[in-house]
């Protein structure tokens, strides 16, 4: 299993080798150089000021409250998008009449960066999780809704052919053909969904938020706290590629014969 | 005429593709009947419809003029009666070996415990039985195409449709593949139709080859056959060879390429 995964041990040196280099290199430039630390804070500062924040937080409020509050409204935003979106989408992919319909209204809102339409949804909802909500909720919606959409015109006609020559009606069709032979796009636009999710979360909490780990980052810069800037930046590189790596755990777990067929 | 209908009667079947004068005549007026336990090898150069034979028997596609009956019935769409092999086996991946086999039966609705037994008893016939749980992309070429066949064998149609079941597979793999879909044909007392590019194939199988033309399709020849009654026979279970065979092959070869050259 996991062919495709597994990396040989050179390659893990070289990625952890990479990354040593850059740590030395920050930190020689940041202690042997006149390197202001306004700027650019040392790697022993950056750790000093995390483990502070791990302790006594930031702004009043714990490091856990404002990860879980940037968490909770990114799982309720994807949880909603995909429970909507990919109804949708296989609809939309299954009957063109459907698609007729939803299809231009998303294609319509898609390239549209969501922090353009975010003011708006403050206007309507207030500033508090609402908005930010419906904005990521927007945001994840169209990967999901296109790549279900993608993933219905791409199963092979042969399944759908020898699954009827088989005995299987329509709805049979549907849900034990053509729905576990989209499960592999599905769960690629369900990644991408929350990729760009988490971003725009990221910068909707640093336009308007009280808490949560964007809205960290851009308060810090408002008192030149760069270190600060630096452990929350930081902090959203990790929890960036954990949140991928699991989703990617899960994917290998449920659509365990992608790539294979 | 046979004293009953025969399974599949096609009379006069015509099959356009496109409008206008794009048009692609792709069968022409096909006169076929299919009787019951017969195995019917069609041959013919690529592009002489022979897929398209097939796909209207199934049910995939209606003839643009003429009639195609099964049980004496219009075929109106695909169903679980007449089986399909198609030549890349179209197993489902997220299906374990033995889930393919039963996928028939359970959309037919039929209750588990039969269903274990029905996919146990076809596993067995085509040797696959001790990897029952393994996936389907863990399995070779060949192994594939046998549970592919296993898995039209368990809802055991009236019929078997065959579109160059082997083609992909290499020679050995194909002999014993030959082999094994004369037995099972022979045991489930099946009908099969079966298309082919290749000559010897057809020869040692069917108790009926049907040569057609290049494009538009007819018929231009048919021969009843025992060469496959005779290896299931003989111990190795391969054909006997002899002068009969030997000009069947060369007459069937020589209407192909002259048929081709006319052009």
């Amino acid at each position: 299993m996991n062919v495709k995964q597994s990396k040989n041990p050179f390659e893990i040196t070289l990625t952890l080798l990479t990354w040593l280099i850059v740590i030395v290199l920050w930190f020689i430039f940041t202690n042997v150089g006149e390197m202001s630390s306004l700027l650019l804070p040392s790697p022993q500062v950056v750790w000093e000021t995390f483990m502070n924040i791990v302790k006594n937080g930031y702004g009043n409020v714990s490091l856990w409250q404002h990860l879980s509050d940037s968490f909770v409204r990114l799982f309720w935003a994807v949880s909603l998008a995909f429970i909507t979106a990919v109804p949708l989408g296989l609809l939309s992919g299954y009957f063109s009449k459907f698609k007729a319909i939803v299809d231009s209204i998303v294609q319509f809102y898609r390239p549209i960066p969501p922090l353009a339409y975010y003011a708006l949804l403050i206007l309507w909802m207030g500033i508090d999780d609402g908005s930010k909500v419906t904005l990521l909720y927007l945001a994840a919606f169209a990967p999901i809704y296109i790549a279900c959409v993608a993933a219905v015109n791409s199963v092979s006609q042969d399944y759908i052919l020898s699954s009827k020559s088989l005995g299987a009606n329509q709805k049979d069709v549907f849900t034990k053909v053509v729905l576990p032979a989209c499960m592999p796009d599905i769960f690629t636009g369900l990644r991408t969904a929350m990729g760009f999710a988490y971003t725009t979360l990221v910068a909707a909490e640093m336009t308007a938020a009280t808490s949560g780990i964007g809205w960290m980052v851009i308060d810090a810069s408002r008192y030149l706290r760069s270190d600060v800037m630096f452990v929350g930046i930081i902090i959203m590189g990790v929890t960036g590629i954990i949140m991928d790596g699991g989703l990617l755990l899960l994917e290998n777990k449920l659509v365990f014969w992608k790539g294979k067929d | 005429m046979a004293k009953e209908t025969p399974l599949i009667a096609l009379n006069h079947v015509s099959m356009d593709y496109g409008d206008g004068t794009e048009s692609v005549l792709a069968l022409k007026d096909i006169d076929l009947a299919i009787e019951k336990n017969e195995f019917l090898c069609i041959l013919g150069p690529s592009g002489c419809g022979k897929s398209t034979l097939l796909k209207i028997i199934a049910g995939y596609q209606k003839p643009t003029t003429g009639e195609a009956t099964f049980q004496g019935k219009t075929i109106t769409g695909p169903d679980w009666h007449r089986g399909v092999v198609f030549q890349s086996p179209t197993l489902y991946p997220w299906l374990s070996v033995k889930d393919n086999v039963g996928f028939g039966p359970k959309v037919r609705g039929i209750k588990k415990a039969q269903i274990d037994q029905i996919t146990d008893q076809f596993l067995d016939q085509i040797g696959l039985l001790k990897d029952k749980d393994k996936a389907v992309f863990d399995l070779s070429g060949g192994m594939r195409q046998r549970v592919a066949l296993a898995r039209v064998l368990a809802n055991e149609p009236e019929m078997i449709l065959m579109d160059e079941p082997l083609g992909a597979l290499d020679a050995l793999t194909r002999l014993n593949m030959q082999t094994l879909i004369r037995d099972l044909w022979h045991k489930n007392k099946n009908t099969v139709v079966m298309i082919t590019h290749d000559v010897e194939e057809a020869l040692s199988l069917g108790t009926r080859v049907i040569v057609m033309s290049k494009q538009p399709g007819t018929i231009i020849k048919s021969y009843d056959l025992n060469y496959t009654y005779q290896a299931l026979e003989t111990d190795n279970h391969r054909v006997k060879v002899d002068e009969q065979y030997l000009e069947i092959k060369n007459d069937i070869l020589d209407l192909i390429n002259a048929d081709l050259n006319e052009a």
